[in-house]
């Protein structure tokens, strides 16, 4: 760490304070911190729409050290180890919608964006016109080990060699990464995002074949 | 005489997880909020307003050109003004 601990501490324990102000906000949105030891939080994100219980899919810890000088450190984990996840074994690569613009004189017409762009064992998701479905959890294959969160106000993000072009200064004045702001994008596009019993039915069928494979050999 | 929608409202404004508390005019915009919620939580950047999503305690996401009078807000009540990160905010 480069910068004075003090300061960061300082920083950090100050958006804990608000986070405490409002918790039950975030109990609600089931964005849960779990523990605290500088620099790093560990939060376990419940779905909290799922039928017919909550559910919880996934956690992150947050590593923020040199915070705000860098954003937040993201790395997904499972929630009662803090194992981290390879990028195969996060439950949900959190879709969002982004809108496009026409690009020509008034009237144009939208780009048309049929499906996702395929990602190695992800299912494709339809598109709308318009409208681009993005994945904000993104890696190489289903092993990667260090699966990162491509958003504006992640380290990892303005890490990656792909995005120098838009470092974390032209952000961090907007408050981008401040760790609250990552956390909701996390819930809305994630846990919170979870809705279907299905979704869970599927889970729960794809761990029962799993173990049913592992029982065979 | 004086109506409800002449009286000020006092909102709490989540700016990016800081809250912030505001009045607002009834007969205003939702919009204008924008700026004071950022002048007030500190935001530096003010540059792309646009960008700036207002969502109820619900997460839906509140029409910016819609009047504040038109939502029936409660004295106090929270709302949170995010940085879209896409078309649901």
């Amino acid at each position: 760490m480069y910068t004075d601990p003090l300061v960061v501490r300082r920083k950090v324990e100050r958006e804990i304070g608000w986070y405490n102000e409002r918790i039950d906000h975030y109990r609600a949105r089931g964005i849960w911190l779990l523990g605290y030891t500088f620099p790093e939080l560990l939060v376990a994100f419940v779905a909290p729409r799922t039928r017919p219980h909550p559910m919880v899919p996934m956690g992150i810890v947050l590593n923020l050290s040199n915070y705000d000088v860098e954003p937040p450190s993201v790395t997904l984990v499972n929630p009662l180890t803090r194992a981290p996840l390879k990028f195969g074994e996060v439950p949900n690569s959190l879709v969002r919608l982004r809108a496009l613009q026409a690009l020509g004189p008034p009237g144009t017409e939208l780009p048309q964006v049929q499906y996702l762009p395929a990602t190695p064992g992800k299912e494709q998701i339809p598109g709308v016109p318009g409208v681009l479905p993005e994945r904000l959890v993104q890696g190489w294959s289903e092993e990667d080990p260090k699966p990162f969160i491509c958003l504006q106000g992640v380290r990892e993000y303005h890490d990656n060699p792909g995005h120098s072009g838009d470092p974390w200064w032209l952000h961090r004045s907007q408050g981008a990464g401040r760790f609250l702001r990552v956390l909701e994008v996390i819930a809305k596009y994630g846990s919170e995002a979870m809705t279907e019993q299905l979704q869970v039915q599927q889970q729960f069928r794809v761990q029962v074949l799993s173990q049913i494979a592992v029982d065979v050999q | 005489m004086a109506t409800n929608a002449d009286k000020d409202v006092h909102l709490k404004i989540v700016v990016n997880g800081k809250p912030v508390p505001l009045k607002a005019d009834p007969n205003d915009q939702l919009g204008e909020l924008v700026e004071p919620a950022l002048d007030k939580a500190k935001v530096a950047d003010k540059s792309n307003l646009d960008k700036w999503i207002f969502t109820n305690a619900a997460g839906k996401v509140l029409e910016k050109t819609a009047l504040i009078a038109s939502f029936g807000f409660q004295q106090n009540e929270e709302l949170s003004l995010s940085m879209g990160a896409g078309v649901v905010g």
